[in-house]
């Protein structure tokens, strides 16, 4: 094959490596979007529920007042509280919409009625998270941005004439240059490793020439860096959610259950009265949204140490900040008669 | 000071007649008899000394003493102690030889006692005679009069009684935390002339309240006000026992509660006999139906028994409840059904209650919380008592044997004295002038023809 030729092919490889990430970035936002439009659906039915326990609270009250037995202060307290909680339905619909038209655009759909069928729910977590074990070389073996900058550095070479590949070095090793082969040991049992050739230079009028391909290398050895630790992040992330959605679901969700059964019994004995009861409900209600929103977040969090480790750095991350979403508060509430 | 020093700087108060007792002393020292029960033990006639009626403790006891050179010597244990407030309930006190109250002290006017105190709670201790005239140094307030009692270690005290009457004993160190933990008894009494009021039978109880959370088992001690449990004897209704009389009756009460208690005692007109002071004149005395008792204050009543089943109750009616939400909504004329149905959609559980009043919280069985009697409670031969708290029953019965103290059943009415549902003619109900009955939040019901659905 004719040097240009071979250059040219090597560029082509290189755009095709873009394309790909580009792809994966694409349907990585696509699958996020599925999951936010799935939970903003499912998280609805909670504002639904919160919103008709403060309307019951309501209608109690305005009951009470009805029958002399409370102020109409209680009675408007309550209207004041349910009045907020419908807002908040209203807001909490509009996200789920918005969620689900973001899937749409994402997905490309014309006629979204026929085309869209949402799931009730999230899809239930793993019953194991998975393991990083080899995460990390994966990265190195076959992450996108690390094979097109070890391509380019190569290309470079050839584009040199170069041909001659003397040995290899690990550009992840320190003083990759002339320590060559030696493995950098690491203390948790594993190595990772990024080969790339090195080439005769030979003549000293090659000099310039190796000052370019050695910074390529360099650039070849920053992006592997990166592509580590974004690996390691993403892997941090994911097993965090994972652990975070499972607490919710076995620790925080049957908790809050024993604690609304334990409210329940004291109701039944006049120890506190149903707007007590109706208070707790919603508390209830609010660790099953948080248990959603941490199923979510698993699921958001799930495929990025597989791109991280195959594609690139994962930059189609824009999830809300956790004090951005709107909840409704969960004050305990005085009672009508105090 | 070192340890050693304290003591025997301590034991330089034996003159005024507190010490601490040495160790081979304790080997002298009569048994600690310790109950763990809490039925109405049978009164226990005095094994030596002068006769005198003995009281009954309600669900409880009088502890024994010996004879010890003429002297009546008792040995009090302080001790942490599991006690039954009702059947379904317990509470982890402090208390006296294995109860509260411990064990109610009997003696005669003249009598000297030596009373040993053995300190097993995890704190200090004293304990004062309340109402009993004794030295100074005899009072058990400690840092005033003796030094406090440590944990594990035992004081003694003696002194003569010199006058008969109704009294009690309780701590006088940490004196809020340990009384608001159950640390009380009795302290009779007896006159030395058996023919100076005498009772064919005498009934003993003292008051105290409790702040015990529903599910939990040990009383709050920084309540002062909002108690939950109000008791006689550390037993609430339907756990205090019934009281049992043929004729004659005198009952001793104490009050060791935060709060006054108006003592009602239906079918009787009782006179007050004995108050803190001591015996009250005839030509002093006015006849009651309901007296006020203090805190800190004792009464005996003294009265003639009528036959009959009869309500003894303190008439704070929230006295007579057990523990139940003071802030919860009153829901009474508030129709709630569709409501209800509603809020099971959320509280798969939730019954509507209160719409009618409380009553039905006395007629349902619903599961509480652990350890957590019913607000009211209670069934009586007519049906549920709907009671709590400081309540019972006096029955009075022409058959009952003296000395029998045993439950004689329900009352059987003499034909004609049983109120009864009537089912013939009625003639208009007279009203007030201008009054129109209010039906618009009254939504009469055949009894039983309602669904809590
Ligand atoms: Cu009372």
């Amino acid at each position: 094959m004719p040097h240009a030729r071979k250059v040219e092919q090597r560029r082509f490889e290189q755009r095709q490596l873009e394309v790909a990430q580009e792809a994966a970035g694409t349907a990585a936002m696509t699958r996020s979007a599925y999951f936010e439009a799935v939970a903003a659906r499912q998280l609805t039915g909670y504002f639904e529920q919160v919103r008709e326990a403060a309307e019951l609270s309501r209608d109690l009250a305005q009951r009470m007042a009805e029958a002399g037995n409370a102020p109409r202060l209680a009675h408007m307290r309550e209207q004041a509280f349910y009045a907020e909680m419908t807002a908040q339905l209203a807001r909490s619909r509009h996200r789920a919409i918005a969620a689900r038209e973001q899937l749409v655009r994402m997905l490309g759909l014309t006629s979204v009625q026929g085309t869209l069928q949402l799931p009730e729910r999230l899809p239930e977590l793993p019953t194991t998270p998975a393991e990083a074990h080899d995460a990390e070389q994966t990265a190195m073996d076959r992450r996108l941005d690390v094979l097109a900058a070890a391509r380019a550095s190569e290309a470079f070479a050839r584009s040199l004439g170069l041909t001659r590949a003397t040995r290899f070095v690990d550009v992840l090793g320190a003083g990759y240059v002339n320590e060559s082969e030696s493995r950098e040991e690491r203390t948790d049992g594993y190595e990772v490793h990024l080969s790339i050739p090195v080439f005769d230079f030979g003549d000293a009028r090659l000099a310039r020439a190796r000052a370019g391909y050695e910074q390529t290398l360099a650039r070849t050895a920053d992006i592997a860096v990166k592509a580590r630790s974004q690996v390691r992040e993403t892997y941090s992330a994911y097993r965090t959610a994972f652990d975070l959605a499972r607490h919710y679901r076995d620790e925080v969700v049957p908790l809050r259950k024993r604690i609304s059964e334990e409210a329940l019994l004291r109701y039944n004995g006049m120890l506190i009265g149903p707007f007590e009861l109706l208070a707790d409900a919603r508390e209830q209600v609010g660790a099953v949204n948080a248990a959603i929103e941490a199923q979510r977040d698993f699921w958001l969090a799930e495929s990025d140490p597989r791109t991280a480790m195959t594609i690139g750095p994962p930059r189609w991350h824009r999830r809300l900040p956790a004090n951005a979403r709107v909840r409704p508060s969960h004050r305990r509430r005085r009672t009508l008669t105090d | 000071m070192s340890n050693r020093r304290r003591f025997l700087a301590n034991a330089g108060a034996v003159v005024l007649g507190t010490a601490a007792v040495s160790r081979s002393a304790m080997a002298a020292l009569p048994d600690a008899v310790a109950r763990t029960g809490a039925d109405t033990q049978p009164p226990s006639a005095p094994p030596a000394g002068q006769h005198y009626t003995p009281v009954v403790t309600l669900n409880g006891w009088t502890a024994p003493f010996r004879m010890t050179d003429g002297i009546k010597e008792f040995h009090l244990v302080a001790e942490p102690v599991v006690r039954e407030f009702a059947p379904g309930m317990t509470a982890r006190l402090w208390g006296y030889n294995g109860q509260s109250p411990g064990p109610t002290i009997e003696a005669v006017e003249g009598d000297r006692v030596r009373i040993f105190v053995t300190n097993r709670l995890p704190e200090h201790t004293s304990v004062h005679w309340h109402g009993l005239l004794l030295p100074s140094g005899m009072d058990g307030v400690a840092g005033l009069t003796q030094p406090h009692i440590p944990a594990g270690r035992t004081f003694v005290y003696e002194f003569e009684l010199t006058r008969p009457g109704t009294f009690m004993y309780h701590p006088h160190s940490d004196e809020m935390v340990q009384l608001a933990m159950g640390m009380m008894g009795l302290f009779v009494v007896h006159p030395r002339n058996p023919r100076h009021h005498p009772a064919d039978r005498d009934y003993a109880l003292l008051l105290a309240s409790y702040d015990i959370e529903p599910g939990s088992h040990t009383p709050r001690v920084s309540t002062m006000l909002d108690f939950n449990l109000w008791s006689w004897n550390s037993r609430v209704f339907p756990g205090i026992d019934h009281l049992v009389a043929r004729i004659g009756e005198r009952v001793r009460m104490g009050n060791l509660s935060m709060t006054n208690h108006p003592m009602h005692l239906h079918g009787h007109v009782f006179e007050v006999t004995c108050t803190d002071g001591g015996w009250v004149p005839k030509s002093a005395r006015w006849p009651e139906v309901t007296v006020d008792i203090g805190v800190g204050q004792m009464r005996a009543i003294e009265f003639d028994a009528v036959a009959g089943d009869w309500a003894f109750h303190c008439h704070k009616s929230h006295h007579t409840m057990n523990a139940m939400g003071h802030g919860i909504a009153n829901l009474v004329g508030v129709d709630q059904k569709d409501i209800a149905r509603r809020i099971q959609k959320l509280i798969p559980d939730y019954m509507a209650m209160g719409s009618r009043g409380m009553a039905e919280m006395g007629e349902m069985q619903m599961p509480l919380p652990d350890n957590t009697l019913p607000m009211m409670t209670g069934t009586g031969p007519f049906g549920a008592l709907e009671m709590g708290g400081m309540f019972s029953v006096l029955k009075v019965r022409d058959e009952q044997r003296p000395g029998d103290y045993t439950d004689p059943g329900w009352y059987r009415h003499p034909p004609g004295s049983l109120a009864r549902e009537w089912d013939g003619e009625l003639p208009a109900p007279a009203r007030a002038a201008g009054a129109t009955p209010e039906t618009a939040t009254v939504d009469v019901r055949k009894p039983g023809a309602h669904d809590h659905h």
